[in-house]
């Protein structure tokens, strides 16, 4: 039997995840870019009307754009970072705290509310924290709240919920990492002198880099397009970019200018990733050393 | 042998015969099975669970005219649209739509004008309904009757708020403020925001709507997006006052909540459905009997009364002999209002100054 045919074989095996990939991403960003240009709304009855480089014009030149682009952009930073700061103890407590046997089962709960349907989750969390809720009504009674008082329908509403629903992947990417961390590097950087703090900053921060780097993508990315949850939960002052790409679509029947802001935030996500990706490279250097 | 060629004859007639039947035209097939005893089939087209798939709607018509009412249920108005133009015509019979899409539909050819002199019940239509602009073809030919309609008016907490509310300005008054609710609807919010700001609601001026909508923020709570959102903003107490479908207004009335729907004295925004005629149906008549039975007094009382889901009556007559207490859960009472600013369509220019207008507002600081 000739020793190269396993090989071959390999390689014919990555077509169909290399067609999949073709079919799902490229040809869809390329069809974004193209739409980017059709002037008006794109119809199955009457095609595109025409081109135009307007859409994109606006799109870059907006007001309203920049404005709520920076909007969702602070908010899914400040989401990202909760998320950060509650996985982190949580994952690793899950991974080297808790006895082995129960981690699979702390696992699975902490990732329930993944598999539970989106709607559910941020009516279920609303619930909490409307004005006569689970939440609000023992810090209103205890006189913590003046009355009248409710977090609902506020921006931080909309992050409470998006941090509710996208903790569990951060929790997920953080927890594989941890897992492989060898306890005795950990003692020894202990039996060396390292306090807690300095142990987390040059032991455990630099050998979860990687986990850290995927959860920022699954969370910032899209927290920052969200539209659903400023919609049911936030206030007057909620709209994010995600609500005004969606209304293109649904509403203003503007299919064209819907492609390219949702190009443009494409690019601006991007372009954030590629300098967090920089930022934690250089910085995975000089810690790691 | 005999009884074999005596058979054979009856077969070949009988064949002959059902051979000359099917080279009939339509509407001899028609009258063919109606000499065979099966019943002439309506098709109509219109929403789930509204109104005419109920007892008093289909079974009701198809039981006093001896036919078949067969439903088809829209999905969504491009999807109809582009039935009746791949096939669905002649077999779709009448349509309900609304005056947003009349022309939409007229000018893909779709529509049958309609002769108003052989609807019964016409005459007792509400005058403004009839008489819009989208009902008529260029010549002036009616293709739609309307047959249901309702408001996206003011409401609020009478249990909260004891003053009394006659005007869309209570929503800017800033005893209010943080109380008050908003459908997220490019539409309802700048015809409401017109009617305070003294504008015309068809066509107000946009620096004025604008202005006013961005000091309503100041107020406003949440922009509602759907029926359950409002539900669980009003029962938690969360929002006051604002502005609401009138059926849910009548929902939250039902189940004990001390919720006041009041049409203000600026005029109300309003929405009306029509009935239309599919081009070439080859049902004319019934379709006629139809639209006649659905704007009659029988349907349309039915409709206005009915335990779940009630809608008000287009018929003046029926309006008029309703009970207090069903015109009281319709918020028709003491009497309907009379200025109702029916959602009409834009051109496409003002589609987009519209919903544009609306993103500014809600994007705003």
């Amino acid at each position: 039997m000739n020793a190269k045919h396993p090989r071959k074989l390999v390689r014919h095996l990555i077509w169909p995840s290399a067609v999949i990939l073709l079919a799902m991403s490229l040809v869809p960003l390329c069809m974004l870019v193209f739409f980017s240009f059709a002037d008006g709304n794109v119809s199955t009855l009457n095609g595109i009307a025409g081109y135009t480089i307007d859409n994109i014009v606006n799109a870059v030149t907006s007001a309203t754009v920049g404005r709520l682009m920076l909007r969702s952009f602070w908010i899914a930073v400040l989401v990202t970072v909760i998320c950060i700061v509650i996985a982190y103890p949580a994952a690793w407590a899950i991974a080297k705290v808790v006895p082995e046997k129960y981690r699979s089962t702390l696992i699975m709960i902490s990732i329930v509310p993944a598999f539970t349907s989106q709607l559910l989750l941020i009516y279920s969390i609303m619930t909490l924290m409307q004005s006569n809720g689970l939440i609000m009504t023992p810090l209103l009674k205890l006189g913590i709240l003046p009355a009248g008082t409710s977090i609902l329908y506020t921006n931080q509403a909309v992050i409470i919920v998006l941090v509710y629903e996208y903790l569990p992947y951060m929790i997920l990417s953080l927890y594989s990492c941890l897992e492989k961390i060898d306890v005795n590097v950990i003692a020894a950087s202990h039996t060396l002198g390292a306090n807690r703090f300095q142990t987390f900053v040059n032991v455990v921060l630099p050998q979860s880099f990687s986990g850290l780097m995927t959860g920022i993508l699954i969370v910032l990315i899209p927290v920052a397009g969200s539209f659903v949850e400023p919609n049911i939960a936030g206030g007057p002052y909620s709209m994010m970019i995600g609500s005004l790409i969606d209304s293109q679509f649904t509403t203003a029947m503007n299919m064209g200018y819907g492609a390219a802001l949702s190009l443009l935030f494409l690019l601006i996500m991007s372009l954030t990733l590629a300098v967090i990706k920089l930022v934690m490279k250089i910085a995975d250097r000089r810690i790691g050393g | 042998m005999k009884t074999r060629k005596t058979l054979s004859l009856v077969l070949a007639i009988a064949m002959s015969m059902a051979l000359l039947t099917g080279c009939g035209g339509s509407d001899k097939s028609v009258e063919g099975n109606k000499e065979s005893g099966e019943k002439e089939k309506l098709v109509v087209a219109n929403w789930q669970s509204y109104a005419t798939d109920a007892d008093y709607g289909a079974a009701s018509f198809a039981e006093q005219y001896n036919c078949e009412v067969e439903h088809y249920f829209i999905s969504s108005i491009p999807e109809l649209l582009s039935v009746l133009e791949n096939g669905g015509t002649g077999k779709i019979d009448v349509v309900c739509i609304n005056p947003l899409y009349l022309q939409q539909y007229l000018n893909a050819g779709v529509l049958e004008t309609i002769d108003t002199s052989k609807l019964e019940n016409y005459k007792n239509l509400r005058k403004d309904f009839c008489s819009i602009d989208e009902v008529k073809d260029s010549s002036g030919n009616i293709i739609g009757v309307p047959w249901v309609w309702g408001t996206t008016s003011l409401f609020y907490n009478a249990d909260v708020i004891t003053d009394e509310i006659t005007s869309w300005s209570s929503l800017w008054d800033s005893k209010y403020a943080g109380m008050v609710t908003l459908e997220n609807e490019y539409d309802a919010a700048i015809r409401t925001a017109a009617m305070y700001a003294d504008q015309n609601p068809r066509n107000p001026d946009m620096d004025t709507v604008e202005k006013a909508l961005v000091d309503l923020k100041s107020n406003v709570k949440t922009y509602w997006t759907s029926h359950d959102d409002f539900v669980k903003a009003y029962t938690s107490g969360e929002v006051v006052i604002g502005n609401v479908w009138g059926s849910i207004a009548t929902e939250l009335k039902n189940e004990g909540y001390n919720i006041q729907y009041i049409h203000p004295e600026e005029g109300t925004v309003g929405w009306c459905d029509y009935w239309c005629i599919v081009k070439n149906t080859e049902h004319q008549d019934l379709a006629m009997k139809w639209i006649d039975y659905c704007t009659g007094e029988y349907f349309q009382n039915c409709m206005a009364t009915a335990s779940s889901q009630a809608y008000s009556p287009v018929n003046t007559v029926v309006t008029d002999q309703l009970s207090d207490e069903t015109r009281q859960s319709l918020w028709l009472y003491p009497e309907a209002p009379s200025n109702v600013n029916l959602a009409l369509p834009l051109t496409d220019e003002q589609l987009t100054n519209w919903t544009t207008l609306w993103d500014e507002v809600k994007a705003a600081n």
